[in-house]
């Protein structure tokens, strides 16, 4: 019983301990992440050419961010093209990589 | 203002003609990227076939020749054999490299003639419309095999790259996939070690792409990755097959 | 200047080639063509050039034409058979204008045929022979020493029309030792303008396939127009008239001789170039003409199509008989050809057109 008890506590106790560091964590993230992004957008801007776009979403399947989605207008070529919430972007460059038409750049 | 991430001019001056979600974009960027990376933009011929490989002519500026389907690496020998100073490729499908020019792409590997081979496989004849190419998976449904592909009827698809690899003295073999961020950035490195082997006089190089045919294989760009994910690479592991002496 | 010497046909023509700047060579062994390629095997090697012995004939042309784009001086040969197969990749060279030449040493055949000699590729090599629209220039040497003169000019002919040059040697041709003379070494030409150079900065000149009609019909006229080549002899005042080319043109020469010892006004025209047609040789012929005989090693007679039509757009204000002797898988004899002559003129065979 006795012995229950202190388990339990124990358990308790190193779950809150788990869930303070997770927490912990996840705020430095944050902070960082707001950090870099506060940086890099004194640094850099990123480019988008909505006339290649051909709406086929790989970007937003792979911005670490979720700050891409698609349009409702179309472009020249008759495609949906996408937009970027530009407060969340973070000029991580994975849109760039993923992008298998060349919509986006980011300049200096 | 300089551009911290902007594909080559080489590459990204035109609109290119491929469908939505096609892993040719990624794949022929990835190609003018590092070609500038090693300093030869205007140091490049590229032999191309027939099938959507040959619109690389139609977007990619620089010395590109298109020859008969399945040809080009015999094309890219004789460009390579007079002018060796020059980086010479081919730039093929499944279709021209695996199937109709089996015989030139083996024949080149076999010769360990110092050009590269780039081969883009999207398990089907995609300018075609979709029909069952040599890459296409057991069970895959294409045009030419509505029920899916029967093994028994049609042998077993061809890996081309273990092929190469295994069989020939070859510089260098790698088989990469451009369906995420992560693959593509170690796709981009296999391209760079294939065409260092051939500036290096090393030999013999080939890359293999696996590349989404949304399009073809009747589904969305997003679910054409996931398809790549958990169809393609199962069969076709990737990875370096073949490395380059000294690594 | 060297002196003239025994060779072997396929020896001699190999050795014109690289004395007349070749860069690249790709073949593929196949009778009676082999020594062509066993020559430039060790030649090309030593002169410090390329040669490739491709895995088929159409790797073979598809690595010519990989070298031609780059401006350089490429060949391949190979025969009946092999050069079929060449078809694909000389129509694509033929959609980019490039120049480079091909040598078909015939030999008898439909399908695999034989190893006999013959002339038996006509009709393939002077009408394109792969698909779309085009015209190879076909070179006829008839002697050792031509075949050697003629591959030695045919990449200057090629290069000046950005034109496929395909010489149209026979089995016995290339088999067979004469003398001749080989030409010294040609100053190499200062690479072409439109050449690949990696750069991807020259303009190529492929051309848009919109213009490309016009573009076609305006090169084929110009080659038309210059490049008509023949030898005649003796059509001055000649009633029936020889027309051939290669190895049986020696023969109707002799031909013409025994029956101008009788008193018979033979005459002969040997077309050089096959395409272009020499149209112009038969505006020589005086008014005396009745007729002519188209003499050929092969089995159907092939080039009596291009004489009618020819004497048709010549003769214009009369209708000329046009005979046909097909000498089927062996070279027409003197006697052979005489016995024609007293036929067509004596209303013994019909003419073809």
């Amino acid at each position: 019983m006795y012995k229950k008890m202190l388990t339990d506590k124990i358990v308790h106790v190193y779950n809150l301990i788990v869930a303070c560091i997770l927490k912990i964590i996840r705020v430095l993230i944050q902070i960082r992440l707001v950090f870099v992004q506060e940086v890099l957008k004194g640094m850099g801007n990123l480019i988008i050419d909505r006339e290649r776009c051909k709406g086929c979403r790989f970007c937003i399947a792979a911005c670490p961010k979720e700050t891409i989605s698609m349009t409702d207008e179309f472009n020249k070529s008759g495609y949906n093209f996408i937009q970027v919430n530009r407060d969340s972007c973070i000029l991580c460059g994975i849109c760039y990589t993923v992008c298998p038409d060349g919509v986006f750049s980011i300049e200096e | 203002m300089a551009k911290l991430k902007k594909a080559p001019a080489v590459w990204g001056d035109t609109h290119h003609p491929f469908c939505a979600g096609c892993g040719h974009g990624i794949v022929t960027r990835l190609i003018a990227e590092v070609l500038e990376e090693l300093g030869q933009l205007d140091n490049f011929m590229f032999s191309l076939g027939v099938g959507c490989s040959c619109n690389l002519h139609h977007f990619f500026r620089g010395d590109k020749m298109q020859c008969a389907h399945g040809r080009p690496a015999a094309m890219a020998t004789g460009m390579k054999r007079v002018s060796p100073e020059s980086v010479v490729m081919t730039y093929q499908g499944d279709g021209d490299a695996a199937v109709i020019g089996i015989a030139e792409t083996l024949n080149a590997a076999y010769r360990n003639e110092k050009i590269t081979a780039f081969v883009i496989n999207n398990a089907l004849f995609g300018m075609t419309g979709g029909q069952m190419s040599w890459t296409t998976l057991p069970g895959m449904k294409t045009k030419t095999s509505v029920k899916g592909r029967d093994c028994s009827l049609t042998g077993d698809p061809i890996k081309l790259v273990e092929m190469i690899s295994s069989q020939f003295n070859v510089a260098y073999a790698a088989r990469g996939a451009v369906h995420t961020a992560k693959d593509i950035n170690r796709t981009r490195s296999y391209v760079k070690n294939a065409l260092e082997s051939q500036i290096k006089g090393e030999g013999y190089s080939i890359v293999e792409f696996l590349a989404p045919c949304p399009t073809n294989w009747g589904i969305s760009p997003i679910d054409s990755l996931k398809w790549v994910d958990e169809k393609m690479l199962p069969f076709y592991p990737t990875g370096e097959f073949k490395t380059r002496k000294g690594d | 200047m060297s002196t003239r010497k025994m060779m072997k046909g396929n020896i001699a023509v190999a050795e014109a080639a690289v004395r007349a700047g070749l860069d690249f060579y790709g073949g593929y062994p196949i009778t009676p063509q082999t020594e062509v390629l066993e020559h430039f095997s060790y030649r090309m090697a030593q002169e410090g050039r390329s040669f490739v012995q491709a895995e088929n004939e159409i790797a073979a042309i598809n690595m010519v034409i990989g070298a031609s784009v780059c401006g350089r001086r490429a060949m391949t040969s190979s025969s009946g058979p092999g050069m079929a197969l060449k078809q694909e990749g000389i129509s694509y060279a033929a959609r980019y204008s490039l120049p480079y030449v091909m040598l078909n040493v015939q030999r008898w055949g439909t399908g695999l045929g034989s190893l006999d000699t013959s002339q038996c590729d006509y009709w393939r090599e002077t009408r394109g022979g792969g698909n779309g629209d085009y015209n190879t220039i076909v070179l006829a040497p008839s002697t050792v020493q031509e075949l050697v003169d003629l591959m030695y000019e045919s990449f200057d002919i090629a290069e000046k029309y950005r034109n496929a040059v395909l010489i149209l040697s026979e089995a016995a041709l290339g088999q067979m030792m004469e003398p001749c003379i080989m030409p010294d070494y040609k100053k190499a030409p200062k690479l072409p303008e439109w050449r690949f150079d990696g750069t991807g900065k020259r303009d190529h000149g492929f051309g848009s396939q919109t213009d490309m009609t016009d573009t076609v019909r305006k090169k084929r006229e110009i080659m038309q127009k210059n490049e008509q080549r023949w030898e005649s002899y003796m059509t001055d005042d000649a009633e029936y008239i020889f027309v051939a080319f290669g190895l049986p043109s020696r023969v109707c020469r002799d031909a013409v001789g025994k029956l101008r010892a009788d008193g018979e006004k033979a005459g002969l025209i040997r077309p050089v170039t096959l395409w272009p047609f020499p149209v112009n040789a038969f505006k020589e012929p005086g008014s005396s003409i009745k007729g002519f005989i188209s003499v050929e090693s092969n089995d159907l007679g092939q080039m009596v199509e291009d004489v009618a039509l020819t004497s048709k757009l010549i003769f214009r204000d009369r209708a000329m008989p046009v005979y046909s002797y097909a000498s089927g898988r062996a070279l027409p004899s003197v006697r052979k050809v005489v016995e024609h002559y007293y036929a067509a003129k004596n209303g013994k065979i019909k003419e073809v057109f």
